[in-house]
């Protein structure tokens, strides 16, 4: 690993005062010891943010539940405040392996951005917020403007995710679902989202729905849910929505996950799966 | 940059040095000379560097020396007392869950940590568990069978 200097502040203030351009911020470090290593990435300085107490804690806030950026996988799924959040809990209990959630931080995984990373299509679908530090303040970005392609943020230079917002939706249910080549630890090779907002009440429900590794960032399309939503689903109405995805993403023939006609059945499965078992 | 970092290891006291792009692993297996920790894939994937660190089983292949600084630690050669095997380990050599070796260490380390958590577990949660760990030679079924005969 090339050398590079290691940072522990314990404040905000202190982070500031060091977090420049050449560095990289630590926090589970189960990808970015991982780039370093192999010398996909290097640093001048790695400033662990683990020290600072404004990136921790699971706690209500304002119609919802905030998750400090440095709280690991586990500790999501340990938490009771999060038992309402299925999909999350779902996602959480499978990224990586047990080892690797006792580490790996929901704020790393939003800010490594990968394009089938396990909180991305469920965060989307909840409309979460990430709150955002700098040396010049806080901000709230909303999720969807968060990941702008692979591995990119958008977050401006100097700026850190302390938490990430996700409202709780009265009368919702949620469903995470993945697919990987081996059932113990492995990437997703693929991965979606569904929100169904008053799901026994067709004329009121509502329908989200977000699949990873289809397109750079979690992929979400407004109108096809639109379409899904207000009525009671036909089949036809699910195939015709389905086709209507697939015009639309763009998975590489190239990737290592899985093919684009095995991305595409994936997400037919489980629009079937959740949307066809609707009332 | 150096840092000098104070360790549990093993019930022992350490006082080392280590540079910051040191991982915990080479300073188990290169500074405090526990070779018994084993460097797999060196990127998570293998389970073969799992340790113990503030009851927690960890990577160590993924975390920092300098992160573990205060930090407790067991290691394989802390999980037998008095040169006497636990229950885990006579286990994996009653029913032999071990051919070559390689990936014993973080297998029994991981088994001994779950086993702290909760003492009968089930075998879904003894592969959830053990589902980062990778075993070329046996095959997984006398690794569960060994586990399994102890936890009942």
């Amino acid at each position: 690993m090339k050398k590079f200097d290691y940072f522990r502040p314990q404040s905000l203030k202190e982070l500031f005062s060091i977090y420049d351009e050449n560095s990289a911020i630590l926090a589970g470090g189960t990808d970015l010891l991982v780039d370093l290593r192999s010398g996909k990435k290097s640093f001048n300085k790695v400033i662990d943010i683990k020290g600072i107490e404004e990136f921790y804690g699971i706690r209500k806030a304002n119609a919802g539940v905030e998750i400090g950026a440095c709280e690991t996988f586990s500790n999501i799924l340990n938490s009771k405040i999060l038992n309402k959040f299925t999909a999350l809990k779902q996602a959480a209990g499978c990224m990586g392996c047990y080892e690797i959630r006792n580490r790996a931080t929901i704020g790393g995984n939003i800010c490594n951005s990968s394009p089938g990373c396990e909180t991305g299509v469920v965060l989307s679908v909840y409309e979460a917020t990430v709150n955002v530090c700098g040396k010049n303040g806080k901000r709230k970005v909303p999720f969807e403007e968060f990941c702008v392609g692979v591995n990119k943020t958008s977050l401006k230079r100097g700026e850190v995710v302390l938490s990430i917002f996700i409202p709780e939706i009265k009368n919702s249910k949620s469903f995470y679902s993945r697919i990987s080549r081996t059932q113990g630890m492995d990437l997703a090779c693929w991965n979606g989202a569904i929100l169904v907002i008053n799901p026994e009440n067709p004329r009121r429900r509502k329908i989200r729905m977000s699949f990873g590794t289809v397109a750079p960032t979690p992929f979400r399309d407004k109108e096809v849910e639109k379409n899904l939503s207000n009525k009671k689903l036909t089949q036809k109405d699910i195939d015709m929505a389905f086709e209507e995805i697939c015009k639309k993403i763009s998975p590489r023939a190239s990737s290592l996950r899985a093919t684009p006609e095995e991305k595409k059945l994936a997400i037919k499965n489980f629009m079937n799966d959740i949307l066809g078992n609707l009332p | 940059m150096k840092h000098k970092i104070n360790l549990n290891v093993n019930g022992e006291k350490h006082s080392i040095e280590v540079e910051s792009h040191h991982t915990l692993l080479y300073a188990i297996r290169e500074i405090l000379h526990l070779t018994g920790t084993k460097k797999g894939c060196g990127e998570g994937e293998c389970g073969a560097c799992t340790v113990i660190m503030d009851g927690v089983p960890v990577r160590s292949c993924l975390v920092l020396a300098v992160e573990a600084d205060g930090k407790d630690i067991t290691t394989i050669e802390g999980i037998a007392k008095d040169g006497k095997l636990t229950k885990v380990q006579e286990a994996f050599i009653e029913a032999g869950a071990i051919q070559c070796g390689f990936c014993t260490p973080g297998f029994i380390v991981a088994i001994e940590a779950l086993l702290k958590k909760k003492k009968n577990p089930k075998r879904s949660e003894i592969i959830e568990a053990l589902g980062g760990h990778l075993c070329r030679c046996t095959g997984y079924e006398a690794i569960l069978k060994a586990i399994e005969k102890i936890s009942k």
